[in-house]
């Protein structure tokens, strides 16, 4: 069964169409990928689906009900985190602190317990305090949990953005190049985080150049190239398809 | 030593309000007495500011209109209609906060100096509506005759240090909470902030709301302190003297908003030996500290001041 | 109300609209040079005023020679102040919001400044254009009015060619737009946007010796006239030349119109009202100002 898909979707900026009438589906518990040369229309499609951007046509729909114009907190609320591709993590405050972030939907403390202090915030807190340990663990930041977050180098903080999209328990987690910027080392661990998180029965669409990672870890990869989707399948079968090649290429580029 | 340092520093709260509680039974003059209690009542409004800016970075230039809400609302209401002073005290903050959500509206839309200029006109409006609205407000005569909640002085001053005391626990703990870390996500990285879920809009006006509550409480102990009020006690220049007082705070470090409202309120006073230049010297002061807000030493500054709750003062972006 | 009188409200509104759009014009170019709003061009606008005072009236020279002494004197207090405070805190990549501060604590520091040395009280120098109206088609205006106009036109137009024909001009223009490639091209950005301060403290200069013989003088006038220039430059779309003299215009009329028309106390809230209306409908301005976020 589908999870996640969108229909006949469409963006629009100005006369420009950034995402052209697209087909995706994510099936539950898949890993799938979004390729496509630069300005692609990538990040745009992942900007949609979370409500950062509203569409101009079509639908989104995740498990089973329709999402397209919701706000991205409602989006966030029906199960969907999503990570940036220019990092966005909060630098002056703590590691810990980051992820606690992502706990927000999950956290009921209200500003009456708050002020006062009430227990129920203790018992919170104290719950939280686990999970949170666990998922920087997971992504192996434990160590740093009380450090700033501008203190911490490049990939630390991408990782720290995994970290914190999946403490809100997403159904499905939207990875935008996770890899860009890591150095071999750091990618390979970066595959087992995300094998790791795609175990604990979440699904994963991630947009990647890397296409070691993207090879390693998704069952199905789309291709699009000016916001149209030019080809679809496992990625052994699309790394072979002309269009594919053409549009990496481009235009008799292909010598 | 550093573990007698460290005690200071986690009740550094407790030792100044402890402190401050010395004050009257020193025998203090009733000038330099009245100064601490404007002081403390200037820090609640200044602790506003530490939610609205510090924590959210929502600047602000109109909270002397909304401490003017709170101050008439309270004169008003006891003076015209003669309501018992406690109850006028618990509705006037409630008025303010109800004015202050409005205010916020138009936050979703508009940041920056955009919403700094809302704020202004919001300030002005309030203003100009006091000035010519006499039936109501007295005018440009005041409205005098005002009766504390507590008559007398040193009463009076006891449950200011006691309501400074509360309202910074208060913003402590929620610096703390999730609304807190939703409030400095906001502040950080608003897209970040509702992709993980916060409701910006209701944050924005959660964050307003909280703040006018505390700068109508303010503005109502002022009317007790003054027993009077004019409309030249609430103009822009107010306002922007009390944002002064938060940035000299560290502007999201609650010791700091605290110990810079009784400072700030009584440099005027200390140099009393230049009257006429005193403001300029203020404001001078103010001018160096921005321009080296990063270079001055603030850790040093906050190993005495305690933890900040937020943001660094002068944080680049 | 008959014909000449409104179209002698429309003159009056015009002047006090020009010489809010001269202010608000300031604020905009330094908005683009270095995207900081200053909340203090109303006190450097005041301040404008009583070196004109000074200068005309105390020490008694020629107005086209006050005049100039008092837009040099300022241009020059702005350039000292972009190279020794404002550039300073850019170049350390400030909070940006903590400039902005610094511009209020500016403000503050004029105000006190002006009242320290001027003192409190209201003053004003002899209308340098006489005082007799004079009249065009069977409407009566005063000189000044009229000086204004033809002061502020020659300005805009000589403010555009400087812009536009002259190499500092070109190089401030390439500065407010594209920062780090007029950095490359060789384009000196920090003389760039202290010349930058300099124009704009010189309007501001400009503007405030110019409403001296409509409104006296007071060390806080400013405060009330930046409040105008601020919605001036919103209303008219934040960091657009035209838009700064449009919005300006626009409420010097739509002020003078409502104090006659509809009830003079409440003319500044029906302004402010405009504005955050204004801003809530249509945030850019009528010159739609740029002001969405790339994610």
């Amino acid at each position: 069964m589908a999870l996640l898909q969108t229909n006949q979707l469409v963006k629009k900026f100005g006369g420009l169409t950034a995402v052209d009438n697209l087909d995706l589906e994510v099936k539950d518990g898949e890993i799938c990928g979004l390729i496509g040369p630069n300005g692609s229309g990538k990040t745009t499609v992942l900007n949609v689906i979370t409500g950062i951007y509203k569409d101009d046509g079509g639908k989104v729909i995740f498990d089973g009900k329709e999402i397209q114009g919701l706000m991205p907190h409602q989006v966030c609320e029906m199960g969907i985190a999503r990570t940036f591709q220019n990092i966005r993590v909060l630098g002056s405050q703590t590691v810990y602190d980051n992820v606690r972030l992502g706990l927000h939907i999950r956290t009921k403390a209200d500003l009456f317990n708050i002020i006062f202090n009430t227990k129920k915030v203790a018992r919170e807190n104290e719950a939280i305090r686990e999970e949170i340990e666990e998922a920087l663990d997971l992504v192996g930041l434990l160590e740093y949990k009380n450090e700033l977050t501008k203190n911490l180098p490049y990939g630390k903080q991408k990782v720290l953005e995994i970290a914190r999209a999946i403490v809100a328990k997403p159904k499905i987690l939207l990875l935008d190049e996770p890899a860009a910027g890591l150095n071999t080392a750091e990618t390979e661990d970066l595959m087992d985080i995300v094998r790791n998180i795609s175990k604990r029965n979440t699904s994963i669409l991630l947009i990647e150049h890397e296409m070691a990672f993207v090879e390693g870890l998704t069952s199905k990869v789309y291709v699009i190239n000016y916001g149209k989707k030019i080809a679809e399948g496992t990625y052994n079968e699309i790394k072979n398809n002309p269009g594919v090649i053409e549009a990496y290429l481009g235009r008799g580029g292909s010598n | 030593m550093g573990k007698a340092f460290g005690f200071f520093k986690k009740n550094i709260l407790l030792i100044i309000v402890l402190l401050l509680a010395l004050v009257p039974v020193a025998g203090v003059p009733s000038y330099q007495f009245y100064i601490i209690e404007r002081g403390l009542q200037n820090a609640i409004i200044v602790l506003s500011l530490v939610i609205l800016l510090g924590y959210t970075g929502l600047l602000s230039l109109g909270h002397a209109g909304l401490l003017a809400v709170g101050a008439y609302t309270f004169g008003i209401l006891t003076v015209t209609y003669g309501i018992n002073p406690w109850i006028a005290l618990m509705v006037a903050p409630v008025v303010a906060a109800a004015l202050g959500a409005l205010l916020g509206i138009p936050s979703f839309k508009l940041s920056g100096p955009f919403l700094v200029v809302t704020t202004i006109a919001f300030g002005e409006i309030v203003r100009i509506l006091i000035l010519n609205w006499e039936k109501l407000t007295g005018g440009p005569y005041g409205l005098g005759g005002i009766k504390s909640v507590i008559p007398s002085a040193k009463g009076m001053y006891y449950f200011l240090l006691v309501l400074v005391f509360l309202v910074s626990v208060a913003t402590m703990r929620l610096s703390k909470s999730r609304i807190g870390l939703a409030f400095k996500a906001i502040k950080e990285d608003e897209v970040a902030a509702e992709v993980m879920g916060v409701n910006v809009r209701r944050y924005k006006l959660l964050a307003f709301t909280i703040s006018s509550f505390m700068a109508g409480l303010s503005g109502a102990l002022f009317a007790c302190l003054t027993n009077y009020l004019n409309p030249d006690s609430f103009t822009f220049a107010e306002s922007a003297t009390y944002l002064l007082m938060v940035v000299l705070g560290g502007m999201a470090n609650v010791v700091g908003a605290v110990a810079s409202a009784l400072g700030v309120t009584a440099l005027p006073e200390v140099l009393r030996f230049m009257v006429r230049s005193r403001m300029v010297v203020y404001s001078l002061v103010l001018l160096l500290v921005i321009r080296y807000s990063k270079s001055l030493n603030m850790k040093t500054l906050r190993k005495v001041l305690g933890k900040p709750e937020g943001s660094t003062l002068g944080g680049g972006e | 109300m008959s014909l000449v009188t409104f179209v002698q409200l429309i003159i009056q509104g015009l002047n006090m609209g020009l010489i809010y759009a001269l202010a608000a014009l300031g604020i905009s170019l330094i908005w683009n040079a270095t995207s900081l709003f200053n909340f203090s061009q109303g006190d450097l606008l005041t301040i404008g005023g009583y070196v004109m005072l000074t200068a005309f009236s105390y020490l008694a020279l020629p107005y086209p020679v006050a005049f100039l002494i008092t837009v040099v004197v300022m241009g020059v207090a702005g350039y000292m102040l972009s190279k020794g405070y404002f550039y300073p805190m850019f170049k350390q990549n400030f909070n940006p919001q903590i400039i902005l501060i610094g511009t209020v604590a500016l403000s503050i520091f004029v105000r006190n400044g002006i009242l320290l040395t001027w003192g409190p009280d209201a003053q004003t120098y002899a209308n340098p254009f006489g005082s007799k109206a004079v009249e065009i088609l069977g409407v009566n205006i005063m000189p000044h009015y009229i000086w204004n106009v033809v002061i502020v036109a020659v300005l805009v137009v000589a403010l555009q060619m400087f812009l536009r024909g002259t190499v500092i001009g070109i190089a401030m223009r390439a500065v407010a737009q594209k920062p780090v490639a007029a950095s490359l091209m060789g384009v000196k950005v920090e003389q760039m946007v202290s010349m930058t301060f300099l124009l704009s403290t010189g309007l501001a200069a400009i503007s405030g010796l110019l409403v001296a013989p409509i409104i006296p003088l007071i060390p806080e006038m400013g405060g009330l006239l930046a409040i105008k220039a601020f919605a001036a430059v919103l209303i008219g779309g934040l960091g657009s030349f035209a838009g700064a003299l449009v919005g300006g215009v626009i409420i010097g009329i739509a002020e003078v119109l409502f104090a006659t028309l509809v009830v003079s106390t409440y003319k500044d809230v029906f302004i402010f009202a405009v504005l955050i209306l204004f801003l809530l409908i249509r945030p850019g301005g009528i010159f739609k100002a740029d002001i969405s976020e790339k994610v």
